[in-house]
């Protein structure tokens, strides 16, 4: 190995760019996580007349400290990419990009004389557009031209970096965080024309939370988001088969009861006769078109945008398994096979658990599919990561370990190093 | 004397040249006792609750007007400073305007050039708080007469509230301000013991290197010695890189 490789691997860095967290880190075994948000201060007098403070942005695990002022922090505080994408003009979403990224950096600089900068791999949406890709290097260099450390930098869309994570090569991965979700075949590099993305995810089901809370009279605690998203992590159950594991849920409600408790205070939630509803929380990630959800669709629960892929227009709520059919089918029809031998689930959105006790109607978000896969006649092998929060870091990491030096980068093939210096 | 004209400034001194050096908090309170008696001004002759006694320091009466006295203690550098202070200190003489017919904060006429700059005339107007400079021999200067609130407050009363939130805003921003550069504070002396270890580790390193240095008798065998360390030990692959497929698939990637 030469010496510019030992150094690479010494010195690689990843970074992955989720919906709601970042996740970053030198070589290691687990990255380092913080949200991917952050506030801007510029509007706010005191801060930038009085102090002439030119720091005006606040990142990382401080911003926590100022959610309690709602009122004067709501509308400085940005998700710059709730839904993976970032448009090209959002200033203050890239304000905050830059600033996470060099939060990210600066906090893992190594104290060595050899140090010359990290070689960098960030993961990014597969459906990112170009402009995403020049501006994600562009902060990179300037971050680098600030702190000296970054060296190069590399981009990797997010589902190749899963299928890496899992010493896959020739897989579909399908990628569900909590505002979108993207399904990528793969056969050692992503099948660009065949990726689908759906606008949907854990938020959709956090959706529908909101809506049970609701009907269950807990409306006044329907608004406060993280609030909803526990709750919608600890009761919500996917149905084996809806209508079974519902008529069950029905028949046994004590069995099926949903309760939580809010931490530190002394508020339960109990849904009580209407635990049934648990199901319907799965259920939305994997078939919102089923028409049990149309009620609350009419009474003004979002719809999922649809989307397009080609000229096809892709309804916002089709079922998970035509989806991923539909993905597989653009690809070569010998390769389509192999594809369906693994199917890969990443993300947050599908690491639903099975209570004990619930087995015989509650699943996991792998079997799911398979069923839902078997109902079009389709056997596959489906199975979650090993590790959702994390593989899509991984991946990037082995890449930046991987990915020779010399390889510069290429708009064609969107792969190499990215230098400047 | 023009009593009602806001904003302007007028001289009134009272020792006459004299070299009294003010010193203390009771220094001050002497001197406006003296400038406010020759108003005929007398110390309160009503009663007042300990609680309120408390937040100022000193109280007169005028009349059937009660006065009230805060003196500003704050040691600021700059403009800057001195706003966020004087912020604190205004919200705090606002809410005294309630038991108060006239309220004065009075600062040191040091900072009167700040005072001017920073204070908005208009709103201590509205409040009905006055300002009052004392430079270091003693001289008194009202620097911003106050209207009596209590005629004022029944009148004003939906402006003081926008006032005060007003004022309860810029506290808040304040204190977001204060939290941030706690937290940075904190950081940095985090990173500045990280490089002191790291300096004391080098220092160590160089003796150890010097130590080497004596016993090395040739230049090329030192650089060997060196040259072996500048670049550690590669860390060992994380388990999800070892065995992995992708490492070749990668590796070989310009050359396909
Ligand atoms: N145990 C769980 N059960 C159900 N949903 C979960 C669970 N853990 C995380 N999630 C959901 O996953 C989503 C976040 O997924 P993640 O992959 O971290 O997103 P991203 O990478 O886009 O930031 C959120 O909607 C969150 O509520």
């Amino acid at each position: 190995m030469s010496d510019l490789e030992k150094y690479k691997l010494k010195y690689a860095f990843a970074e992955d760019y989720g919906t709601s967290y970042y996740k970053f880190g030198p070589v290691g075994e687990t990255p380092d996580i913080i949200e991917n948000r952050g506030i801007i201060l510029d509007k706010i007098s005191i801060v930038s007349k009085i102090m002439g403070i030119e720091k005006n942005i606040i990142v990382g695990p401080e911003v926590a400290t100022y959610i309690g002022h709602r009122e004067a922090i709501g509308r400085h505080l940005v998700y710059p990419m709730r839904d993976g994408l970032v448009e090209k003009e959002n200033e203050r979403s890239w304000r905050v990009i830059y600033e996470i990224t060099k939060y990210g950096l600066n906090k893992h600089r190594p104290i060595a004389s050899d140090f010359k900068g990290f070689y960098v791999a960030a993961a990014l949406s597969a459906i990112a557009p170009e402009y995403m890709y020049r501006r994600i290097f562009e902060i990179h260099q300037k971050i680098d031209e600030e702190t000296g450390l970054v060296k190069a930098v590399t981009i990797i869309p997010q589902p190749l970096a899963v299928a890496i994570a899992e010493k896959s090569i020739t897989c579909i991965v399908v990628e569900s965080g909590h505002g979108n979700t993207q399904i990528t075949p793969i056969s050692r590099y992503p099948i660009r024309e065949a990726i689908l993305s759906l606008n949907r995810g854990g938020a959709e089901a956090d959706a529908i939370t909101a809506e049970i809370l609701k009907d269950c009279g807990y409306g006044d605690l329907a608004r406060e988001e993280k609030l909803i998203r526990c709750i919608k992590e600890s009761i919500g159950l996917i149905p084996t088969d809806l209508q079974t594991s519902i008529e069950k849920a029905k028949k046994d409600p004590e069995r099926f009861r949903a309760v939580f408790h809010i931490p530190n205070t002394t508020i339960t939630i109990d849904l009580e006769e209407n635990s049934w509803m648990r199901f319907l929380i799965g259920e939305i990630v994997f078939d919102p078109e089923n028409e049990i959800f149309e009620s609350f669709y009419r009474k003004g629960m979002p719809r999922p945008r649809d989307t397009m892929v080609g000229d096809t227009r892709i309804p916002g709520t089709i079922d998970m398994a035509r989806a991923i059919i539909m993905s597989a089918e653009r690809t070569s029809f010998e390769v389509q096979m192999y594809l369906y031998r693994k199917i890969i689930l990443s993300g947050g959105n599908f690491s639903w658990k099975v209570p004990r006790g619930l087995e015989d109607a509650a699943t996991d978000a792998a079997t799911k599919i398979m069923s839902m896969l078997k109902k079009y006649n389709i056997e596959a092998r489906v199975e979650l990561t090993k590790d959702p929060m994390y593989s899509v870091w991984k991946g990037a990491l082995v890449y930046a370990i991987a990915v020779p030096d010399e390889y510069e980068w290429n708009w064609e093939s969107m792969e190499g190093w990215y230098k400047w210096r | 004397m023009n009593m009602s004209g806001i904003g302007k400034v007028w001289k009134v001194g009272i020792s006459g040249g004299s070299v009294l050096e003010m010193n203390s908090i009771e220094d001050f309170k002497e001197v406006i006792i003296e400038h406010f008696r020759r108003r005929g001004c007398t110390r309160p002759q009503v009663d007042i609750s300990e609680d309120v006694i408390k937040q100022v320091d000193l109280v007169l009466q005028d009349a059937n007007n009660l006065l009230a006295f805060r003196i500003f203690r704050g040691i600021v550098y700059s403009a800057a400073e001195f706003r966020v202070m004087i912020d604190e200190e205004i919200l705090r003489a606002t809410k005294l305007t309630e038991v108060f017919d006239k309220v004065y904060i009075v600062i040191p006429d040091t900072y009167t050039d700040m005072a001017r700059s920073v204070i908005s005339g208009r709103i201590l107007d509205e409040v009905g708080i006055g300002i009052i400079a004392v430079d270091e021999h003693g001289n008194v200067e009202e620097l911003l007469v106050p209207r009596p609130t209590k005629l004022t407050r029944r009148e004003l009363g939906k402006g003081i509230e926008e006032i005060v939130g007003d004022l309860r805003r810029r506290i808040d921003e304040i204190e977001l301000l204060y939290n941030s550069l706690k937290t940075e504070f904190g950081v940095l002396s985090e990173k500045i013991t990280k490089i002191e270890r790291t300096l004391s580790m080098l220092r160590e390193e160089v003796d150890v290197l010097k130590g080497k240095l004596s016993t090395l008798p040739t230049r090329h065998e030192i650089i060997e010695e060196i040259g072996e360390k500048t670049l550690a030990p590669v860390e060992e692959l994380p388990s999800f890189a070892k065995n992995n497929p992708w490492l070749e698939i990668l590796r070989k990637r310009e050359r396909e």
